[in-house]
């Protein structure tokens, strides 16, 4: 196990609702978790899972109709005499949040880069103005370090792209910048909410690419907010599976690839479409996700699990502890549960999948 | 070849559209050719920005194209229409849009957007036709009867979704246009509107153009593919043509970068792809046959140069 005093980010029981015209809705139901300083930690889910929400939560920037419950948000912060103390990121100030977290501690970075950029200001002045935000610096070094943050992302010729506008850039590029203005000031978190969906697939490898080298020299954090299975399989070292606003199953990217224990997981799993697929039915998780306006009596995916037990309707399942790094919350593990087998055609999929392990490391 | 035979579904030949003038100019399709038969599915995939759109489009008329000829069951549908080739156009394509709210009336019941088609085409003699053909539709979709008296608000995503391809099937059509309508969906809700797809090319023997990005489902779905880039259409052949013996370096690049869901193998290193840099102009290029349905977009050297790498990588 690794050292409690890596972890740098710790989110427990966070529960948050919105109020609606219609009711409130719970969108978030006791979150738990932890991220580890160099490690990427992926959130996988369907939209309304809450993977957006709870890292917005982290950043305090929730919309106005959020009403947190309950929960804590610990952050590790490094004073400037080296000593390390635990913040509660809930309970502190906005304003001290701005100032002081935001940006130079835990940056984002969002989906769809032209709405993060300024569409009437240069590359150039964007950059600068957010290091000049939040360092005492002159424009010279802001620009100094403006171009090596450019070159850093993979942007070449950056003394001419600091004079263009967004809009003369492609998505690829854009996303580029918007990462260079997230690592500016120097963060130790860096929270990526689906930064790779709007761009094609050759782009989105050279960007996953990137983000890996600089987490890598900078001993970054990632956390990585993706529903592209393929994805978390390239970036991921941890993996929390959100459903309707649980994290339903947590594990190493080898815990839940080779040895999923939720029905959610192995619905999630099934439905990647594989050249062996052709001309057979793609594996559904039949019905849709619950109302969060209604309360959830039991376990949120009963109603979709084809393996759902009696227990599943009256009470929710605790997270059942599998290995030190792989959690679970169904009633299948619970011991008096009859034994489940994974579906067939997933246990096929998962030796193949081994197999292409063992072939790839053969060499 | 076949085409004393029967004629295809939709043949489209050197189709270009522009928009714009002068410098402004923007080439969204250049000289594409493709035929789509009965019952088939054809997937056109490219990133975005290479005119998948804009073809499909230009094959439901939205766009009038700039050069080019369209032909629908052996008719040309290009240029000005009777009212009687509009009329068969109109009925006999349908299309299912990527986003299910906006393309979805919000102030109409469900029955009523899907029998929309109906009542314009007056496809039927009685209200009680009316309603059962409505009702067969949503049935066909997995809704119920009771979901026909809401309102598209009242439904989920993925249903919303389903009344788009409702709406669509009604017409009973030769010919249905998908343009990116899973994208907007969830992952678990993508494969049970793609299965109900699959079903539906299956019973009712539906031709259909599937538009995507997503290169998994369009090799799951489609029989043949065509990649698209800036508006040319590079390569196009049969699913396993097009993903066991990728030809042009364009198709190469795009295929060695989807993802794999397995995280002990990690990806190859990506083949690079620049146009400018690999000195590949697309103007200058032609068809080249290869294998079966297999043809390239490229000038003859440049096909000797690829085939011939290949060769040594099979080696």
């Amino acid at each position: 196990m690794k050292d409690e005093a890596e972890v740098v980010l710790k989110l427990s029981d966070l529960d948050i609702s919105f109020r609606s015209p219609r009711g409130l809705i719970h969108a978030i139901r006791g979150v738990d978790i932890t991220l580890r300083r160099g490690e990427t930690v992926a959130l996988v889910g369907e939209s309304g899972s809450g993977k957006s929400v709870t890292m917005r939560a982290v950043m305090g920037i929730l919309p106005d109709n959020a009403v947190v419950n309950s929960g804590e948000i610990f952050y590790t912060l490094e004073t400037k005499d080296g000593s390390r103390e635990a913040v509660n990121l809930l309970k502190s100030k906005a304003t001290w949040r701005e100032e002081h977290i935001n940006g130079s501690h835990i940056a984002m970075v969002f989906q769809d880069p032209m709405t993060s950029l300024n569409p009437t200001m240069r590359i150039g002045s964007q950059l600068i103005g957010a290091i000049r935000s939040h360092e005492r610096i002159s424009r010279t070094e802001a620009y100094a370090r403006s171009l090596k943050l450019l070159t850093e992302v993979g942007i070449t010729a950056p003394e001419e792209r600091m004079e263009q506008f967004p809009h003369q850039l492609s998505g690829g590029m854009r996303q580029r910048v918007v990462i260079a203005i997230a690592l500016s000031c120097n963060p130790d978190i860096l929270i990526c909410d689906e930064p790779t969906t709007a761009l094609d697939v050759t782009v989105q490898e050279k960007i996953l690419r990137m983000i890996n080298r600089i987490q890598a020299q900078r001993q970054l954090s990632v956390v990585f907010i993706t529903h592209n299975m393929g994805v978390v399989a390239r970036v991921a070292d941890y993996v929390n599976v959100m459903y309707a606003g649980k994290v339903v199953e947590s594990g190493t990217i080898v815990d839940i690839f080779y040895d999923p224990r939720h029905p959610y997981t192995w619905g999630l799993l099934s439905s990647i479409p594989e050249v062996e697929s052709v001309g057979t039915d793609l594996y559904s998780i039949p019905g849709t996700p619950p109302d969060l306006r209604k309360e959830i009596r039991g376990d949120a995916f009963a109603p979709r699990n084809r393996y759902a037990m009696e227990i599943d309707y009256k009470a929710q399942p605790p997270m059942f502890r599998i290995s030190d790094t792989h959690y679970a919350a169904t009633w299948l593990l619970d011991e008096r549960a009859p034994k489940v087998e994974r579906p067939p055609e997933l246990e096929q999929r998962i030796r193949r999948l081994k197999e292409e392990a063992k072939q790839y490391a053969a060499g | 070849m076949q085409q004393d035979k029967k004629p295809h579904m939709l043949e489209v030949e050197d189709l270009c559209m522009y928009f714009g003038k002068g410098i402004h100019q923007v080439r969204a399709a250049e000289k594409v050719s493709f035929h789509i038969d009965r019952g088939e599915t054809y997937g056109l995939v490219g990133e975005s920005g290479s005119g998948k759109s804009t073809i499909g489009r230009c094959v439901i008329r939205l766009y009038d194209p700039t050069a080019g000829i369209i032909r629908f069951q052996g008719q040309d549908i290009t240029g000005k229409l009777t009212r009687d080739r509009e009329k068969q156009l109109r009925t006999g394509i349908q299309m299912i849009f990527q986003d299910p709210m906006s393309s979805l009336n919000p102030r109409k019941k469900a029955e009523d957007i899907v029998g929309e088609g109906l009542d314009i085409h007056h496809r039927y003699s009685s209200p009680a036709e009316r309603k059962e053909k409505i009702l067969k539709a949503l049935h066909t979709v997995g809704l119920s009867s009771e979901q026909a008296q809401r309102y598209p608000a009242q439904f989920s995503g993925g249903q919303r979704q389903r009344l788009g391809i409702a709406r669509a099937l009604i017409m009973e059509p030769s010919l249905i246009i998908a343009d990116e309508c899973i994208a907007a969906l969830d992952v678990s809700i993508q494969a049970q509107v793609v299965n109900m797809l699959r079903h539906i090319k299956e019973e009712y023997k539906t031709s259909f153009l599937f538009i995507s990005h997503d290169l998994s489902m369009v090799r799951y779905l489609s029989d043949r593919i065509g990649v698209l880039h800036l508006g040319y259409l590079l390569e196009t052949g049969t699913s396993s043509e097009i993903f066991t013996h990728p030809v042009h370096p364009y198709t190469r690049s795009l295929l060695s970068a989807i993802p794999l869901p397995n995280p002990v193998v990690q990806l190859q290193s990506p083949v690079s792809y620049d146009r400018t840099e690999a000195g590949v102009d697309y103007e200058k290029g032609s068809w080249q046959d290869l294998e079966g349905a297999h043809r390239v977009w490229c000038t003859d050297t440049e096909l000797e140069e690829w085939t011939e790498n290949e060769q040594n990588v099979g080696e």
